[in-house]
């Protein structure tokens, strides 16, 4: 008999093309070898879709949608979720990490996860409450913004219940729509909003009324818990100030930050940095998903052009793309931006990303007002305002915009009969998912040169790669932490975040077997799936294990003018790195790597893999 | 002699070992804090994790003479 611990084994699956609702229980070994949440969603979505991967179109009923927590949630300090499936932006498998009290009702509710396959016909939401789950008609629901959604289904389930959901972005099968979860937090890499709308899948709302499953060893999680509360807690900086100091930080002091479409990364703007903000916009500060001791949110107020928006921070990332990467440096405009975003359900991150591209392009002269429909220019907070709409409502240009950068630069480029590299240089993205805020060439932030380029995420700035890969600088730390689940701002080293899962688990997880069997094993699943892609887009690692072309530009200004990151450094650095978790040079897991990772079913995959690349 | 070794993009933005003259005992965390300030990666020590060489964190309790050698990595990432 094999006991789980922490999690309960079951997972509710409803198919939204039959309408059948069904549990499936997933064995204990399963949990042992994937953990959970991100680790246990590459696991579900290889065996369900691996042998068709390429022909799965992201926005098809084929694709499945998975909500997992994992054996930490509801135990360790914080609350996150991590919602997957084959990502419409890589056409491999991005781990999307939300902060969501629906993490744990859907513990509560006896369940370690939903999954969610087929597609409506007509608009719905799931409704679980404990062992009772109703596919509910949204049909009053579509349609509704962010705000005024959380209202409407607070009025239709009775009261105010933790939900997932979908603005019109999503609806709209925009592939920068991002999964919101309480007005202003986002599951925005991946772009599992358009996933959600792809089901006309408007809400997702859960109440569990039931215990956690049961720990292990309760003498050990229960000191473990106070001690991790402590050090979180320790972290004052960051409760005071969230991720919005970064504004300053990161642009000012590291000088990585995006400015215009990362033609810069260094700015002295003192009014854009968190102090203005704290000043005049902050409303609620701190402000925490169940009883998390980092508080690392607040929410911010700000009154443009007599209306009045509601957003979080705005966090670094949000200010950050909607704000210097605009070239807005007006706070209250930045926030206003913010709040839009969130409304329409898009990533900020990813829809900063794709409008700075375009800003750019029209500043060249290459988008003209016939393309676009009225001027673009760096700073204008009406026509970028007016962007977001059109690319969240797929109107004019806007429908464009709203396939994420990559393939809106491949549509460009056709459009004008440019070269497509003409117009991609222009695309700060790897494998179509725009980089986060973190650049790479003052070499003063946390990402390593080949941060992104080695990612199986792609440009996702929570999950980058890094030398060695037996350490919390790999992807493979990122992978353990979405797939326990634990969120990166409250871990802690990891000694103490293995004895807790070991606490609550029953396992015996040490750091060798993390680095050297469990990440590595998610990470080359996730890989795989990567380079199969498909089916509009197929990455070749010759080609896109690669930075953008902007980070080897030496950076034009700062303190670190001149500095860049050189491209032998990037090769050589990506081959020790794919050689230290036992993959090839092109980065294929090597045969002898799937068989000790017991990826049996994956050898004949990356045979063929291999022999499409030309690779021996 | 107090030697701090630096892990990941740190030791390429710091260096990957520094040793200083420990002149008077001063808490370790406050001296580490101090020194990346002082090398504007705009990291506190909040933000990293001090170990011994063989990888234990150490106790905030530690002063700058308990330890001959600490390491420094970064691990709070991303926002």
């Amino acid at each position: 008999m094999v006991y789980l611990f922490g999690s309960w084994g079951r997972l509710l699956r409803v198919d939204l093309s039959t309408g059948r609702m069904s549990t499936e229980e997933i064995h204990p070994m399963t949990y042992r070898m994937y953990v959970g949440g991100r680790g246990l969603a590459t696991y579900l979505l290889w065996r369900e879709l691996g042998r068709k991967w390429r022909d799965v179109d992201p926005l098809g009923p084929e694709n499945i949608l998975t909500v997992l927590t994992g054996p930490l949630t509801g135990y360790y300090p914080g609350i996150k979720l991590v919602v997957s499936g084959k990502s419409p932006q890589s056409g491999g498998v991005v781990g999307s990490a939300v902060s969501s009290h629906v993490a744990y009702a859907i513990k509560a509710a006896g369940y370690d996860g939903i999954v969610v396959s087929g597609a409506s016909r007509d608009p719905v939401y799931l409704y679980v409450k404990d062992d009772s789950v109703e596919v509910r008609d949204a049909s009053k629901l579509w349609g509704l913004r962010g705000l005024e959604l959380v209202r409407a289904l607070r009025d239709d389930v009775g009261r105010d219940l933790p939900s997932l959901y979908i603005g019109p972005a999503g609806e709209n099968l925009v592939r920068t729509a991002a999964v919101m979860a309480r007005w202003f937090h986002a599951a925005g890499y991946g772009g599992y909003g358009a996933v959600m709308g792809s089901k006309r899948l408007k809400a997702i709302v859960v109440e569990g009324s039931g215990p956690l499953p049961p720990v292990a060893n309760r003498d050990d999680f229960a000191k473990l818990r106070y001690e991790v509360i402590d050090k979180v807690a320790a972290r004052t900086t960051f409760r005071r100030w969230g991720t919005t100091s970064g504004l300053w930080r990161v642009g000012y002091e590291t000088s990585s930050e995006p400015i215009r479409n990362w033609q810069e990364e260094w700015h002295n703007r003192e009014e854009f940095s968190h102090a203005p903000i704290e000043r005049k916009h902050w409303v609620k500060n701190p402000w925490a998903d169940w009883g998390c001791p980092l508080a690392c949110m607040k929410v911010s107020r700000a009154v443009v052009d007599g209306v009045i928006y509601l957003t979080d921070g705005p966090d670094y990332e949000m200010g950050a793309y909607l704000g210097s990467n605009l070239g807005l440096f007006e706070v209250d405009k930045v926030i206003a931006l913010s709040a839009i975003a969130d409304d329409l359900g898009l990533c900020g991150i990813q829809v900063g990303n794709v409008v700075g591209f375009a800003v750019e392009l029209f500043e060249r002269g290459m988008l003209t007002e016939d393309d676009v429909g009225y001027t673009l220019r760096w700073g204008d907070f009406k026509s970028l305002k007016k962007l977001l709409e059109d690319i969240a409502y797929r109107r004019g240009f806007g429908a464009v915009l709203a396939e994420g950068v990559y393939r809106s630069a491949v549509e460009i480029a056709k459009r004008k009969r440019l070269p497509v590299e003409d117009v991609l240089k222009y695309a700060v993205q790897v494998k179509g998912i725009g980089v986060g805020a973190h650049g790479i060439r003052s070499r003063k932030d946390y990402p390593q040169p080949i941060a992104y380029a080695a990612s199986v995420q792609g440009g996702d700035h929570t999950s980058v790669a890094g030398l060695p890969a037996n350490s919390e600088e790999s992807e493979v730390w990122s992978a353990f932490l979405d797939s326990a689940v634990i969120c990166m701002f409250t871990s802690v080293e990891e000694d103490t975040v293995l004895k807790f899962l070991n606490a609550v688990t029953g396992w015996s997880v040490t750091k060798d077997e993390l680095y050297g069997t469990i990440g590595p094993r998610i990470l080359s699943l996730q890989r795989i799936l990567l380079l199969l892609g498909g089916p509009d887009v197929r990455w070749d690692p010759r080609k896109h294990d690669d930075n953008p072309p902007r980070f080897y530009e030496p950076l034009p200004t700062g303190p670190y003018a001149g500095s860049l990151v050189p491209r032998e450094e990037v090769s050589k650095n990506l081959v020790e790195y794919y050689r230290q978790l036992g993959w090839d040079d092109l980065g294929i897991p090597t045969e002898e790597t799937l068989r000790k990772l017991g990826l049996y079913d994956a050898v004949d995959v990356v045979r063929a893999l291999r022999r499409e690349l030309g690779a021996s | 002699m107090l030697c701090v070794h630096f892990l990941g993009n740190l030791s390429s933005s710091i260096g990957s070992k520094l040793c200083f003259e420990v002149e008077k005992c001063v808490d370790l965390y406050s001296f580490i804090d101090d020194l990346l300030r002082s090398k504007g990666g705009a990291l506190s020590v909040e933000e990293v994790l001090v170990t011994s060489l063989d990888g234990k964190p150490l106790d905030s309790r530690v002063s700058t003479c308990d330890v001959s050698d600490v390491v420094v990595l970064r691990l709070v990432r991303g926002g």
